[in-house]
């Protein structure tokens, strides 16, 4: 299977039709796809999942919300998303499309319409198959997509000693040996069933009732076995879950000093809101109280010079006063006690003073306004010191509430959604996990008795079976073509013992040989003989010693990338094998979102550099940050086609840490706030 | 690591071979059938009747 080209319409946060051409298997294998957090890299890797096989991987949220919300709102009940694939596999070329539409009926009630279609193009020929899920489950499993198509940050699970039976499903599975498994069933199921309906129908009363027999010991072995594989698979579980509870308990330690920080940083952050809101009140109030005063410094200028060069024309203050003067004149006597007689020269010149005296209130207007000046001009440098100071406060106090707000981001991602537990209690659950254990333990061994005893009652009278439905012509041939399947069950019993014990030695192998490109330490990775990967290194304490490593997350990432890698690489050597034993295999491209994670550098390069070799088509989506540096430097020379994800909104996005992105000079804008509505579109890199 | 999967091959020819002939025929033409439907996990009747006609087929005497 190798993508040519993907069409994504109205989509998730994709909106109107987006084009990606992916890189073809060669020197240049690698699509290259920057995207910010956010922005839609996991609806890009959905987008393939949905297509294939109607499926989304679990880190979705909102899974029924296939349309993009800026669609629906244009063209209401008809829009419509789609995404289409174009791919091909050998001689085969394959075009599938799944679309669904979505009407908003009120904001309650919603429809969904979808549909898939699959078009299969042979040297020309056409043909559109119905039953496409088959055709699909033929080039690549359904089950097993999340081993082609995931989170990098989120594979490292594998790796864990709780995951050996899904590595070992995956192995099976994906290199043939399952069907092989299935074929060696069949056989001894249905088809030796079919030959002994056939046997005891052609055969006397004595042959038809042991027939009988063996079929009732089937029916109960049937019942046993599935009996003895829900005991497994509960094994199983409580293994996973005793894994965790340990690993909870290791944990325990690092997520209390995380939590303790974490309450610290809250602490912090109360104070920070606190203080930020008694901030704003004291602004508000200085606002109220002397913001008209900041903006009348100029007016207030103006009107101290009208009044200075009033003074300097003695005009103020007023000399004499109106009242007194009005006085003298009604007594016709001066304040020197001369006469003032109306008409004579004084009484003229007292009666000429009043077009310059004033009054009282204008006496005390002028003084009160000239004290207020006065006031002004002092205060103002003063008030304005005040203001940038509250302001200058304010920006700190914001600042730091950033800062906090991204500390209490970090730790929250490191806690991841674990609640913290006292040890006790872990303990308690873990001895609860170990009785469960206990009990599955006596159970099973119970069952496998009696699954033994069946099986040996079986053979006793599949013996007397055989002896008596040879006498017969009919019923012979049928039991000579029933012992022809038991010798070739045989046969495939020998064949599959070999290949499981080979393909584990060869991919451990593989693994390593990517383990130790990626991991510059001295250790080496193995798939052990139980399917659990591990990570090992030489202790040199007298004699040399082999001893596992507890492997760090970093360590767990790369050891997981190693076996995805190796589990493709010889997936594609086994479906270019001629050998009609050799079943299974398949060439399967792979696609990665965020594959360096927060690992250090030296990881990143090692990775980097395998990564084109992984498979031979590779589709690989970065942030801005994890592409810096020398994953760049490492994987830019493998970089087929690039492309660019741009957020559209009418905001800045909460998470967003979009830069413009600078690529082969260029300048590319991630995030434009140019939208009503949040939507994201994919632009090509040239 | 090709040798490898030609190691594999060879070794599986080797088990076959110890055999008798007329069941290498019908593990052969079993397989091939198998082949053809690498990645199907879903067991219809169809193909187990067709296990059981190669069956009939090569066991016919």
């Amino acid at each position: 299977m190798i993508f040519e080209r993907l069409l994504i319409k109205n989509f998730r946060p994709f909106y109107g039709e987006q084009e990606i051409l992916f890189a073809q298997p060669g020197q240049y294998n690698v699509t290259l796809i920057h995207a910010e957090n956010g922005i839609g890299k996991t609806s890009l890797l959905n987008a393939l999942t949905w297509v294939l096989f109607g499926e989304f991987s679990d880190d979705v949220e909102q899974q029924t919300d296939i349309v993009n919300h800026r669609a629906v709102r244009e063209e209401d009940d008809k829009a419509e998303a789609s995404v289409t694939l174009h791919f091909r596999n050998g001689d085969y070329k394959y075009l599938i499309r799944r679309h669904v539409t979505r009407s908003e009926q009120g904001k309650r009630s919603m429809s969904l319409n979808s549909g898939v279609y699959l078009q299969i193009d042979h040297l020309g020929e056409y043909s559109e198959p119905k039953n496409i899920d088959e055709h699909i489950q033929g080039l690549m499993p359904k089950e097993m997509w999340g081993y082609f198509f995931f989170n990098g940050e989120r594979i490292d699970h594998l790796a864990m000693e709780s995951s050996h039976k899904k590595v070992s499903e995956a192995v099976k599975v994906i290199l043939g040996l399952r069907l092989l498994e299935q074929t060696r069933s069949d056989l001894k199921g249905q088809v030796s069933k079919e030959f002994r309906d056939q046997i005891a129908r052609l055969s006397d009363a004595d042959t038809q009732k042991i027939k009988q027999e063996i079929d009732q010991i089937d029916q109960k072995l049937v019942d046993k076995r599935a009996g003895h594989q829900e005991i497994e698979d509960n094994e199983v579980a409580l293994q996973k879950r005793k894994a965790a509870i340990l690993e909870d308990l290791s944990l325990n330690e690092s997520m209390r000093l995380f939590q303790q920080e974490f309450s610290e940083r809250e602490r912090a952050q109360t104070n920070l809101n606190e203080r930020r809101e008694a901030l704003r009140l004291e602004i508000v109030a200085w606002l109220n109280r002397s913001g008209p005063m900041a903006f009348s410094e100029a007016l207030v200028q103006k009107a101290r010079k009208i009044i200075e060069e009033k003074r300097t024309r003695r005009e103020v203050p007023f000399r004499y006063r109106a009242p007194l003067l009005d006085d003298l004149l009604h007594d016709a006597l001066c304040i020197c006690d001369r006469p003032l007689e109306e008409g004579s020269p004084a009484w003229q010149a007292v009666k000429a003073l009043l077009g310059q005296a004033g009054d009282d209130a204008l006496e005390e207007a002028y003084m009160t306004a000239n004290a207020t000046m006065q006031s002004i001009t002092q205060q103002l440098p003063n008030e304005s010191n005040r203001f940038r100071q509250l302001i200058a406060d304010r920006t700190k106090v914001l600042s730091e509430l950033r800062q906090v707000g991204e500390e209490i981001s970090q730790i929250k991602h490191k806690m991841g959604d674990r609640a913290i537990e006292t040890g006790s209690d872990l303990a308690a659950r873990l001895e609860e996990v170990e009785k469960d254990l206990r009990d599955m333990a006596g159970k099973r061994a119970e069952l496998s008795t009696v699954i033994s005893a069946l099986v040996s009652c079986r053979e006793k009278r599949e013996a007397e079976f055989d002896k008596l439905s040879r006498r017969e012509g009919a019923a012979a041939l049928a039991q000579r073509r029933l012992q022809a399947v038991g010798e070739t069950i045989s046969i495939i019993d020998t064949i599959l013992e070999h290949q499981v014990r080979r393909v584990r030695e060869y991919l451990s192998h593989e693994i390593d040989t990517a383990f130790q490109r990626m991991c510059r330490k001295d250790y080496w990775a193995e798939l052990t003989e139980d399917y659990t990967l591990r990570v090992r290194k030489h202790v040199r304490v007298g004699d040399a010693e082999i001893r596992d490593v507890s492997k760090s997350t970093g360590e767990n990432q790369i050891t997981s990338l190693a076996f995805i890698g190796s589990l493709v690489k010889v997936a594609q050597e086994r479906e270019q094998s001629k050998n009609s034993f050799v079943l299974g295999g398949g060439t399967f491209p792979v696609v990665m979102d965020s594959p360096f994670g927060s690992l250090d550098n030296e990881y990143r390069q090692g990775i980097a550099e395998w990564l084109p070799t992984v498979a031979p088509q590779v589709v690989v989506l970065v942030t801005g940050s994890q592409w810096q540096g020398v994953v760049d430097e490492a994987l830019a020379p493998k970089v087929g086609n690039e492309y660019v994800m741009a957020y559209h909104g009418p905001k800045v996005p909460k998470v967003s840490n979009m830069t413009r992105l600078i690529l082969h000079g260029k300048e590319y804008e991630q995030l434009r706030v140019d939208a009503e509505y949040e939507y994201t579109r994919i632009e090509e890199v040239k | 690591m090709e040798e490898t999967v030609q190691q594999l091959n060879e070794t599986t020819d080797e088990i076959i071979k110890s055999a008798p002939p007329h069941i290498q025929k019908l593990l052969r033409d079993l397989l091939r059938e198998e082949r053809r439907y690498s990645h199907m996990a879903v067991r219809e009747q169809g193909r187990i009747d067709k296990l059981r006609q190669i069956v009939e087929r090569e066991i016919s005497e």
